[in-house]
């Protein structure tokens, strides 16, 4: 448990929010990790948001899960490079190990300046950008440019 | 103008009293947002690097470095792209990403707060205590990669 998850039960709660599933980590920084899905036209995409004591939170929204290939891995890339250059607080990389495209979202602050209102923003942002990219991430993962 | 950038000045004014002239002001004049730009430098092994702090009336502030100043070759990009992806995926704090205007590598670092919790001592302290030492050790090995290794 940590400062910042109290806080964001309590922004949920007040705000009748309950997408999603929570799990504490017995960990020395007390990791809680809260997991819900967008739902896409190309598949339900897991979301993540990550609290602990540290002076990082991490929104992760798995955008695609074990969806890169050799094939399409270099549209893959040409498309993380646009969105990273164009978009101020996404990140988008691609996890070798599991094949998969990621999308973070990290808000730093210390755990007394945590605002979940911010964090729920921030959020809503990825949410509101995957209906507008759907059609760019389906063409990068259907690419086959070797 | 905009209020977190007011807090800013601040922050410049008390620094330049100790005879530092590290930041230069740029206000973007009629934008919407009340963008103002803080020009600065960060020195990495002899490298001088261009440091923009950008400050709006949007809860998105950022600290954006320009990793090269030479426009890198389009067979550079292509092969220091996986490792952009690496850095982006290993590092929570920077972005990495070339910019298809000007084929330079940027690290952008995303720092979302309101006007109220706006602390400006953070963003400094962010650049010299963890951007420099993190750029010290990985900024070589991206300059060989897309060969422009002194």
């Amino acid at each position: 448990m940590n400062p910042k998850a109290l806080a964001f039960d309590k922004f949920m709660k007040a705000e009748e929010i309950t997408a999603f599933e929570r799990k504490d980590f017995e960990d020395e920084d007390g990791t809680v990790v809260y997991r819900s899905y967008i739902k896409s036209p190309l598949w339900d995409m897991p979301l993540f948001v990550i609290l602990d004591n540290s002076i990082y939170s991490v929104i992760r929204l798995v955008l695609g899960p074990e969806k890169v290939t050799a094939q399409n891995m270099a549209a893959i890339n040409a498309l993380i490079n646009r969105e990273n250059a164009t978009y101020k607080n996404y990140k988008f990389y691609i996890d070798e190990q599991d094949s998969t495209l990621y999308l973070d979202c990290v808000y730093m602050c210390a755990n007394d300046e945590f605002i979940p209102e911010l964090m729920y923003a921030l959020m809503t942002s990825i949410v509101d950008y995957i209906p507008q990219s759907v059609g760019d991430l389906k063409n990068a993962f259907e690419s086959n440019i070797q | 103008m905009n209020s977190k950038a007011e807090k800013f000045d601040v922050l410049v004014a008390d620094i330049e009293q100790t005879g530092n002239k590290w930041f230069t002001k740029e206000v973007i004049e009629g934008d919407e947002y009340g963008t103002v730009v803080y020009h600065g430098r960060l020195e990495i092994h002899g490298n001088s690097l261009p440091v923009f702090i950008v400050l709006d009336n949007s809860v998105f502030s950022y600290i954006r470095v320009a990793i090269t100043t030479t426009s890198i070759t389009a067979a550079a990009i292509k092969k220091v792209l996986p490792k952009l992806n690496e850095l982006n995926q290993q590092y929570k704090v920077t972005k990495y990403y070339v910019n298809d205007e000007d084929s330079n590598i940027y690290a952008d670092i995303s720092v979302p707060t309101t006007d109220d919790t706006f602390e400006p001592a953070v963003l400094v302290n962010l650049m010299l205590e963890v951007i420099k030492p993190h750029l010290d050790e990985v900024h070589p090995d991206l300059l060989k990669i897309v060969g422009q290794a002194k």
